[in-house]
């Protein structure tokens, strides 16, 4: 994993490694996350992808996963902020 | 009785003679084209303004409200400005936020029409039905922040909520006609008209500001009804939008170089990876940022207030950086010394120039310098090679000051600039209009709906990207947001787009309510509550195509229609790494036939078809002979 500003401030510039189990989702992403940095908490207890999307991106292979999508062993996931406006 | 959601009375004021009279906002004319640009593009199809000098007294504008403003509808303060392009020669038009529009309603009128040249600097100063010509000799020459706070004090503004002017200035740029120049709203927060070099318009007719302040109830068919509707839906924007709020719109950043979508280089490169770091949203929130910025009755507050507090760009607190002006200023010129870029934000605000624009004519000249198509002595002397920001800073001061030959060239925009000295294959624009920093090759939506804008390249007239992004539209169909290379559904999302958007920004509220999670349906309801009509939603839409349409009448009463639905050469030759699989170039041809399919209009001529305009109760078409862009 990846994180881009805002959020290295709590997760660090380099590339993290996380261990979850098979079929982990992005939603338990989140709530590991929500383990290492507090500004993951409401992240993690978000019911649409549309809300989470306001406040947070992530990617996969330049592809934005949502809430409910299985993570396969071996992908990078980038956190990025929400993109609007303009 | 006036439409409810009305006031009523459109204010048209001749500044040639002084006159002024006050025409009736009838309801059919609300109905048909809701207020803001729609009401416009109806006027000015009635004026002929078609056929205008866009420089001269015979050009008209337009300023309009719509029925949102003055409401308890949350990010409606807003209002929109149309009239012939001196820039394109085609449709102009922008839109702006701040604190003026619901003034100029609660002053008694739903919009303005302005025509004729004054024989000297004037401002318009509207109070409560009272309408006031003022001299404006002393204030000529003055940059944007001075305007406006002098004529808060003339008008004896007392400072507490609900007694301040709202004021709408130029600066230099526009009295000397620079061909982008914006209109500027709140002083040293910076809200523009940018787009269309509308600011030149008023410059060519004398006309310095325009000064509201009102006190007027707006009549509102179910204010109770639309408070209690409200309730829990303000709470549900401020969460969704908090994110965007947080950080601005240059929070996304990091987010648009990944993807490929943000210029850098003037569309050169594909990425820029340490430029985020550098001159991001987080990266003002760390350095510079001094408050948040909120126009009338926002609830999300993604406006920026910075200072710059040392070094050579030390200056005022002020506007800060948004992500268009960061963009086309910043990794467009490959500047990513954040003061340096706020600097030129600032000169941009101060002489009342679009950023957009300012920034590429400025992208425009480093490509032409880089590649030896302008020498040093054709600069004035200044050394423009990308990056160099102390030229950047200087080369704006002057062009918004007419100041030297070379500033003077660029005063007149990218596309004549680009005729001028040769390298029109990488003056990327559409219609004459610079691009925004959203990338076609990122988002194909932007292709065809570049291409089509009539006003130019313009990323806000379908907002399509954004359904091809984070927002679904579940009313017409789109359970999920559109993915980005769908180039089989694009044509039709686009259209979509066009007709939502014309509709929704004729209702005149922020498009940012989208990334508060609200809907059509949302907005489809508002509309009842304030104006009593038991319309469908289908028929709002309808009135967003017939909006849409008038536009492109206007347009190909000017002589553009199909021949200037084109991508710049770059963005179909250049295919640009998206962080997709492969490098992108859009599918434009084929994407751009079926648009016309869809839209019922004739790939050679332009012409739409009879049908469609007797449906919509449009007017007959003229078809004028082909005329180039931005020559008018």
């Amino acid at each position: 994993m990846v994180a881009y500003p805002p959020y290295r401030a709590g997760l660090g510039a380099g590339t993290l490694n996380l261990e979850m189990p098979e079929g982990a989702t992005l939603r338990d992403v989140l709530r590991e996350l929500a383990h290492r940095s507090r500004e993951f908490d409401a992240f993690a207890g978000a019911k649409k992808d549309e809300w989470l999307w306001g406040q947070l991106l992530v990617h996969v292979k330049g592809e934005m996963v949502r809430l409910g999508d299985r993570l396969n062993d071996g992908d990078l996931l980038e956190l990025l902020p929400p993109i609007a406006g303009g | 009785m006036p439409p409810l959601g009305y006031m009523g009375a459109i204010l048209d004021v001749d500044l040639s003679t002084g006159s002024q009279r006050i025409r009736e906002l009838t309801q059919d004319m609300a109905d048909r084209w809701l207020g803001g640009t729609g009401l416009g593009a109806h006027l000015l199809w009635e004026e002929r303004a078609f056929q205008a000098d866009p420089l001269g007294p015979d050009n008209v504008m337009v300023w309009a409200t719509g029925p949102f403003a003055g409401t308890a509808v949350p990010l409606s303060n807003r209002f929109g400005v149309c009239a012939r392009s001196p820039l394109t020669g085609v449709w102009g038009e922008a839109e702006c936020g701040g604190h003026w529009a619901n003034d100029l309603k609660k002053a008694g009128f739903d919009a303005l029409v302005l025509r004729g040249k004054a024989a000297k600097p004037v401002y318009l100063w509207i109070h409560d039905g009272e309408v006031e010509l003022r001299d404006a000799t002393h204030l000529w020459g003055k940059d944007t922040f001075e305007t406006h706070d002098r004529i808060r004090e003339e008008v004896g503004s007392s400072g507490r909520r609900g007694e301040v002017a709202g004021v709408a200035c130029i600066g230099p740029a526009g009295e000397r006609l620079v061909r982008f120049a914006a209109i500027m709203v709140d002083g040293k927060d910076g809200r523009a008209v940018g787009r269309s070099g509308l600011g030149a318009v008023m410059g060519s007719k004398n006309l310095k500001a325009v000064a509201v302040r009102g006190t007027r109830s707006v009549p509102v068919a179910d204010d109770k009804g639309l408070n209690e509707y409200l309730k829990d839906l303000r709470k549900e924007i401020v969460s969704t939008g908090k994110g965007f709020g947080a950080l601005g719109t240059a929070g996304g950043i990091p987010t648009h170089d990944k993807m490929g979508n943000w210029p850098i280089k003037n569309w050169q490169q594909d990425h820029w990876p340490e430029a985020p770091d550098k001159i991001s949203g987080a990266a003002m929130r760390d350095s510079i940022l001094t408050g948040r910025y909120y126009c009338g009755n926002c609830i999300i507050g993604c406006g920026r207030t910075v200072q710059v507090q040392e070094g050579p760009y030390a200056g005022i607190e002020q506007g800060g950086l948004e992500y268009e002006t960061t963009s086309l200023n910043g990794s467009n010129l490959l500047i990513d010394d954040l003061p340096a870029v706020q600097r030129l934000n600032e000169i941009c605000n101060r002489l009342g120039m679009d950023t957009i624009s300012a920034g590429a004519t400025i992208g425009f000249a480093m490509e032409a310098y880089d590649r030896g198509l302008l020498s040093r002595g054709a600069t004035d002397g200044l050394d423009i090679a990308w990056g160099n920001h102390a030229a950047a800073t200087e080369l704006m001061q002057r062009i918004g000051l007419r100041d030297g030959a070379f500033a003077t060239r660029l005063g007149e925009g990218t596309l004549r600039l680009a005729r001028d000295i040769g390298g029109e294959a990488f003056a990327i624009h559409v219609r004459g209009l610079d691009f925004p920093a959203h990338d076609p090759r990122a988002y194909y939506a932007n292709a065809v709906a570049y291409a089509t804008s009539h006003r130019g390249a313009d990323h806000l007239s379908s907002f399509a990207h954004v359904f091809q992004r984070t927002v679904s539209l579940p009313e017409f169909g789109y359970e999920e947001p559109v993915h980005r290379q769908d180039a089989a559904e694009t044509p039709r999302l686009v259209m979509l787009g066009q007709n939502l958007m014309s509709w929704f920004d004729s209702l005149k509220c922020c498009k940012f309510l989208f990334f508060g999670g609200i809907k059509p349906t949302h907005i489809w309801n508002w509309y009842r509550f304030v104006t009593g009509r038991q319309v469908s939603l289908d028929e709002l839409l309808e009135a967003g195509e017939r909006i849409f349409l008038q536009k492109r009448l206007f347009n190909l009463a000017c002589g553009s229609g199909p021949w200037d639905d084109r991508m710049p050469e770059r963005i179909l030759t250049l295919p640009r790494d998206i962080g997709a699989e492969a490098p992108s170039v859009p599918p434009f041809d084929d994407m751009l036939a079926e648009y016309y399919r869809l839209r019922h209009w004739d790939p050679e001529t332009g012409a739409i078809a009879e049908e469609v305009l007797e449906r919509l109760g449009l007017p007959e078409p003229i078809l004028a002979e082909r005329q180039p862009v931005a020559v008018a």
